[in-house]
């Protein structure tokens, strides 16, 4: 554990000093302030009004937007991490050292989820106050949906660092986790058209419905909690079982 | 010689060795794409199943909202945790549900009946048919009033059509409650209305008098409806010939009260002072848009009421700020215009007793051709408004020609002015002990044939528009109770509120039922409506920043020469309303970046820089010697 925490560490610091990370927190918080407040969430069947428009105090036009953003942001935090070693020809010297396999890949994780999460929770918090200072917002949805981003968040993190062990280019990596996490995403927007099974299935499946149908709203299900959990460890387990082979293949 | 054969020997079986790898190298690259895609196949089946056995059996669920509407009630989870005896419920719902939105609804009903069941703690027992695949549960569906509902959606480039059912039948010694539709979100209160149905031993028993107590008035048939679904009904006709309410009716209904002879009037005073409860819609007028008539109604309650304190005033009132518009033609090859009819009352929810149960969930009530209820206290009896008027209101004489006539309403919009304007009570309850007004003597029970033609008369005179005649009234020496049992009355100053499919929408339905079901006692019910989201409006700035310039008063009076000056002013209110949303914005943006800075700083002062001596932060994270 101790090595995971050293390149949590190690990690968290690199992100912080590269343009990567800045530029995501620069373009999450404007862009999505800029959409709650002036657009709200136009598509599929739970489109929502601007929040200037709407009138009312309360987050869920945010919290809409989250996967789609998630969806983008996530493999820009993680496509470097396991791909560009594979690219520069370094990954060798990486495995070669005498650290366990499932403490980098969770070193990295920790750091990527803690730094989306961190991400998500300065866009969400200051918006709440200013929702709370204009009308009677919900804090009970607050709460709830913060708590589900960071679920979320583990989730598309996960997704990101499976596919970076996957690939050789970063942009490949980029490129393959967005569209897994947007196809996962657009699966709320077909589930009306789908046949009956399909759609229960999409509805287990998708992790944006688990975050928007629950949590978003102010509800606290175990069962979210244990799928989100379920996504994350087994998107974990791919990335180790890929590197594994590596090492020792 | 010999070292030159020996390193040419030794390059040959490193050159063998090397050659005897290649393929084991590559069976290892394969063996481990495999084992990699095995893994993603064996997580992928670990998440499905695992995920289905938790929507099984891993509910637990904490509903952390202010509005506590995603969980059963605490009201629900009592009356089904109060089963003494077991629940039958039987699902009628499609099993293979071909519509996605129709299976996603169909879930959610599931998963609302499997909370109700572990909150039933065993006691309720559900079972699930499918119409569609079986005859006999078609027959029972069929049977049971529950018929399929066509539903229809494109999928690609077919269109996919089903007949959906989603029936339930209650069961629950010897009775039985049939909701013939359910979707997850009616399903709380209709499933626990239907639970209170099988479950009482005695449904309230709800009277019902309506026009001049002698027939039904078909335009109050709808609420009729509403009430037998929801009540025992007893249609309390014949009043005046000496028939009593009986002694089972809990509440009594008098809608639009017409002419009511003096021996009806006893009859219902009588009622109330046994300690039944009632719900009056008074109406003093009878408002005829496309006839352009109005008919004054007297109600023939106006002794019984006046020793309550309560008057109805005469006119009708008129509504500046709250009120709903009207679409008309005032031709035949016109179209429809729409006109501001402050006539007809918008009554929002600021404008309702806040904490009665009967007024406290409702989203607001309207009322048309409403009269003021004028009230002077008595000893006694307790009175609380139920429902009121804005500031900005009038009440003006029946006569006005603006009530029927809507060219005339621009006219009477300039002459109706700040003089006058006051809050009206349109609503009141009543409680405790009611003095009565018959104590000086006993109406005489009518003959059938002598109030046949005074009736007869009546109708002719009203039609008219004459005074009706009144009827001699013989006043009988008997005893009368007093203000002896406590009681509870409603009265609404209006009526048509509740008449035809028209005016009594969906709010005006559910405030009924509140008035009746806060009479019957029927708080359960009463606290399970009550359950809507609170409304969370923001602040108007636009609104703020006009009222802070001074922009009031009504813009029709502001001469030409002013109206440039008044644009100036808005504009300047638009202006300072959208700066406040900027600044508000910027805060909360700049908040965020703020903070964000605030913790990388933060960060870097905790644990220093990263190093930049390995460009690669995957070696970077290692090369201190941190691995343990």
């Amino acid at each position: 554990m101790g090595a995971a925490l050293a390149v949590f560490r190690r990690e968290f610091g690199a992100s912080l000093s590269s343009p990567v990370a800045w530029a995501a927190t620069v373009l999450l918080v404007i862009a999505l302030h800029l959409l709650f407040f002036f657009v709200g969430f136009p598509i599929g069947d739970r489109t929502l009004p601007a929040f200037w428009s709407g009138r009312v105090a309360m987050l869920d036009g945010l919290f809409a937007w989250l996967p789609v953003f998630f969806a983008i942001l996530a493999p820009a935090l993680t496509m470097g991490s396991w791909a560009e070693e594979r690219r520069a020809g370094t990954d060798e010297i990486l495995m070669s050292l005498p650290v366990r396999t499932r403490e980098l890949v969770l070193g990295k994780f920790l750091a990527s989820w803690c730094l989306l999460a961190a991400i998500s929770v300065l866009a969400i918090l200051p918006v709440a106050l200013m929702v709370d200072s204009v009308g009677p917002l919900d804090w009970g949805t607050v709460w709830g949906g913060t708590l589900g981003a960071c679920l979320l968040a583990g989730a598309s993190v996960g997704v990101g660092l499976a596919t970076s062990a996957c690939a050789r280019e970063e942009l490949v990596a980029f490129l393959g986790s967005a569209a897994i996490l947007g196809l996962l995403w657009a699966l709320m927007l077909v589930i009306r058209i789908l046949p009956g099974e399909w759609a229960d299935a999409a509805y287990y499946a998708s992790p944006a419905l688990h975050f928007l149908e629950s949590s978003a709203r102010g509800l606290l299900d175990l069962r979210d909690a244990i799928y989100f959990l379920l996504f994350t460890g087994g998107a974990l387990l791919i990335n180790i079982s890929v590197l594994e082979g590596r090492r020792w293949g | 010689m010999q070292a030159g054969q020996a390193s040419n020997h030794a390059q040959a079986e490193g050159a063998s060795a090397a050659a005897s790898r290649l393929p084991a190298r590559s069976k290892g690259r394969s063996r481990q794409r495999f084992n990699s895609w095995l893994t993603a196949l064996l997580v992928i089946l670990v998440l499905i199943q695992g995920n289905r056995l938790m929507r099984e059996h891993g509910a637990l669920v904490r509903d952390i909202t202010e509005d506590q509407l995603f969980l059963p009630s605490r009201v629900g989870e009592r009356m089904l945790g109060e089963l003494q005896d077991t629940l039958q419920v039987k699902a009628f719902f499609t099993g293979d549900v071909k519509i996605g939105s129709v299976q996603i609804a169909k879930r959610r009903l599931i998963d609302q009946l499997e909370e109700y069941g572990r909150a039933s703690r065993g006691r309720m027992q559900i079972s699930y048919l499918d119409p569609n695949s079986s005859p006999e549960a078609r027959s029972e569906a069929t049977s049971l009033g529950i018929v399929p509902a066509p539903a229809l959606v494109d999928q690609g480039v077919s269109k996919v059509a089903q007949d959906v059912w989603l029936g339930v039948v209650l069961r629950y010694r010897g009775k039985e409650s049939v909701l013939k539709w359910v979707l997850p979100q009616y399903m709380e209160s209709k499933f626990l209305g239907a639970l209170r149905k099988v479950t009482r031993e005695r449904l309230p028993s709800v009277g019902f008098v309506t026009g001049d107590g002698r027939n039904l008035d078909p335009r109050f048939g709808p609420m009729r409806d509403l009430l037998q679904d929801q009540y025992r009904l007893h249609e309390a006709l014949d009043l005046a010939l000496g028939l009593e309410i009986p002694e089972s009716v809990d509440v009594l209904v008098v809608a639009e009260p017409t002419n009511l002879h003096p021996r009806v009037a006893y009859e219902i005073d009588r009622f109330v002072q046994r300690g039944g409860r009632a719900l009056f819609l008074l109406d003093g007028l009878r408002v005829d848009l496309a006839g352009q008539y109005v008919q004054s109604i007297p109600s023939g309650l106006e002794a019984m009421l006046a020793s309550w304190g309560v008057q109805p005033r005469p006119g009708v009132l008129w509504d500046q700020q709250s009120h709903n518009v009207l679409k008309a033609r005032l031709a035949e090859d016109e179209a429809p215009v729409s006109y501001d009819y402050p006539f007809w009352l918008r009554v929002p929810k600021q404008a309702m007793h806040a904490s009665l149960p009967a007024t406290a969930g409702l989203p607001g009530v309207n009322l048309y051709w409403a009269q003021e209820l004028d009230y002077s206290p008595i000893e006694g009896l307790l009175a609380e408004d139920l429902l009121w008027t804005s500031e900005e209101t009038w009440s003006l004489p029946s006569d006005e020609p603006g009530l029927v006539h809507l060219e005339a309403l621009e006219e009477l919009q300039r002459r109706v002015r700040p003089a006058g304007a006051a809050r009206r009570v349109l609503g009141l309850s009543l409680s405790g002990l009611f003095p009565s007004a018959f104590t000086a003597g006993v109406p005489a029970a009518l003959d059938p044939i002598k109030l046949a033609l005074h009736e007869d008369r009546v109708q002719r005179a009203l039609a008219a528009g004459l005074e009706p005649p009144a009827l001699e009234v013989v006043l009988l020496e008997e005893p009368v109770q007093s203000a002896e049992l406590e009681s509870q009355v409603i009265l609404i100053g209006d009526a048509d509120w509740a008449a035809g499919e028209r005016f009594f929408g969906p709010a005006n339905r559910l405030f009924f039922v509140n008035l009746v079901d806060t009479l019957a006692l029927e708080n359960d019910l009463l606290a399970l409506r009550s359950r809507q989201p609170i409304e969370r409006p923001i602040d108007d700035f636009l609104a703020e920043e006009r009222a802070a310039i001074g922009l009031m008063g009504d813009p029709e009076d502001v001469q030409e020469g002013e109206q440039l000056t008044l644009a100036k002013y808005e504009d300047l209110a638009s202006q300072l309303a959208a700066r406040r949303r900027w600044k508000l914005m910027a805060l909360a943006s700049g908040g965020s970046l703020g903070l964000a800075l605030l913790l990388g700083f933060l960060w870097r002062q905790s644990f220093g820089r990263t190093p930049s001596v390995s460009p690669r932060p995957g070696l970077s994270g290692l090369s201190q010697g941190d691995e343990s």
